[in-house]
């Protein structure tokens, strides 16, 4: 049966980022070689005053439903991401379970919105180890997590103005950290895929550099945590892309 | 049933930029304190072996100096520190070699295998199996890992002590668990906790403002100074150490 590449590309200002287009076309690749299927969503479900395109990918399930799209698994990925040509099939690493890569990068900005969370929205729930918090721009789900999807939705609609404020006060994101305290709430058994599947805030680890050492060392790469990021990330997708499905470099 | 030890390399050497001694001090005394409370013998090489250019290389010798005294046996670099309420790691495993993979500089990685490629023909280490040396736990059973790093310098010191800015000891050490096929288990950061800057745990979190305590402090067992300038190693210890002596006593 079918698996699905999901990305969110909404215009803002009516206009999308072209970076992204990198990102989509290399993940078109991986579903044209392992013959998987690409969906886009380029409109929002919701106005995004009232909820932000991250939070929307918790309609997932009812977007395809909607498009009458069959699916078995679903891989949902940021559009800062570029997949490496030679990577495996991830589908086939999942077990069927619900897939995620521990986030492996600054810690101030992960243990603060750990704890601050808690401190407004989940007060009676367990902290967890920061060191196994999840990075929510590469998840991996199946059919039989469409109502842990409606769990995420219906917590946001019954705390938006809390979880607005967390947002706009704190910085420290908007849909990860619900996640991850939702996913243990809701005993969600998760798979922690290596860190090669979603490489996130690469710039920390010395290795975005001209020697394109960042295309060695796994099969996602995640443009973010870069500094500079309006001119970095455009500028590291593109030659990033170029490299590796081009043979040469942009610049 | 044996004790167990912890070990650490402590060496004033012409050849280090910076004393040993002016940052080790802290360290040893949290582990002297921390072995003592848990009933584990703590050893300490201060002596450099001719043998070697470099003293890093000294904790190669470890079963030279205990034999099999010891059931389980961890090393841990002169510039780590221990929580004083850290739990027992030997605890944590059975017969498996263990450490904690390094990310740190990804960059840094890649180079040193690529240095060190040489002596270790046909052998890769996968990155998400790339631990960091300065502290790991082991058992008796693996003197040969060490027994076959020793040889590897003999054969190779004057090669060995010419590679600069890759590292000495840490991707060899990964190379051999690899090339041995030893069964190896990965320890949470919390027990290796290196690069502190760059994880940005100096701070606490300001935003709530309820707990000063540093995250580093707060969330991890063993603090591993390094990765940043030298220069602030000591500086950084020695406030550390006066922070929280009183917990050690």
């Amino acid at each position: 049966m079918n698996n699905i590449v999901f990305i969110i590309d909404i215009k803002k200002d009516g206009k999308t980022k072209k970076e992204y287009q990198y990102s989509i076309d290399s993940w078109k690749h991986f579903c044209d070689k392992y013959e998987h299927q690409l969906v886009i969503l380029d409109q929002p479900v919701v106005d995004t005053a009232y909820m932000g395109v991250i939070w929307q990918r918790y309609f997932l399930f009812d977007i395809l439903d909607h498009n009458e799209i069959d699916y078995n698994q679903i891989l949902i990925v940021d559009a800062d991401t570029i997949i490496h040509p030679d990577a495996p099939d991830i589908f086939t690493l999942t077990d069927d379970k619900y897939c995620l890569v521990h986030d492996d990068g600054d810690f101030d900005w992960i243990i603060r919105s750990i704890e601050n969370y808690k401190h407004h929205l989940f007060q009676d729930d367990t902290m967890f180890n920061w060191y196994e918090y999840f990075n929510s721009g590469f998840q991996i789900v199946n059919k039989s997590h469409r109502e842990f999807f409606n769990t995420m939705r219906k917590f946001y609609e019954e705390n938006v103005e809390q979880i607005l404020w967390c947002q706009k006060t704190y910085g420290v994101g908007t849909d990860q950290t619900p996640l991850n305290y939702l996913l243990r709430r809701e005993n969600i058994d998760t798979k922690a895929l290596s860190y090669k599947f979603n490489m996130s805030c690469m710039a920390a680890k010395e290795v975005v550099n001209e020697q394109m050492q960042h295309t060695e060392v796994g099969y996602v790469m995640h443009f973010n945590g870069l500094p500079n990021k309006d001119q970095t990330v455009p500028y590291w997708m593109e030659k990033t892309y170029r490299y590796l499905y081009e043979g040469r470099s942009s610049r | 049933m044996s004790k167990n030890l912890i070990y650490m390399t402590a060496i004033n050497h012409d050849t280090s930029q910076y004393l040993n001694s002016d940052y080790a001090q802290y360290a040893k005394s949290s582990w002297q304190a921390w072995c003592d409370k848990n009933d584990i013998d703590f050893l300490v090489i201060d002596k450099h072996d001719d043998r070697y250019k470099y003293p890093v290389w000294n904790k190669d010798l470890i079963f030279d100096l205990v034999g099999d005294k010891y059931d389980k046996i961890g090393y841990v670099d002169s510039d780590t520190m221990v929580r004083w309420d850290a739990p027992n790691p030997f605890e944590l495993y059975d017969d498996e070699f263990c450490g904690v993979v390094d990310r740190g500089s990804l960059r840094w990685v890649l180079n040193s295998l690529k240095a060190y490629s040489e002596f270790y023909p046909g052998v890769e280490v996968d990155l998400d199996d790339y631990i960091n040396s300065g502290v790991v736990f082991f058992t008796k059973d693996h003197k040969d890992i060490y027994d076959n790093l020793k040889e590897l310098y003999q054969k190779h010191s004057d090669k060995l002590d010419n590679i600069k800015g890759v590292g000495k000891v840490q991707t060899l050490l990964n190379l051999e668990l690899a090339k041995s096929k030893i069964k190896k288990k990965y320890l949470p950061p919390v027990w290796n906790l290196f690069s502190i800057h760059k994880k940005n745990m100096f701070k606490h979190n300001w935003q709530l403002n309820i707990d000063t305590t540093p995250f580093f402090i707060k969330y991890a067992n063993v603090w591993h100074f390094t990765g940043f300038p030298i220069e602030n190693r000591t500086s950084i210890m020695k406030q550390v150490w006066d922070a929280y002596k009183h917990n050690y006593e």
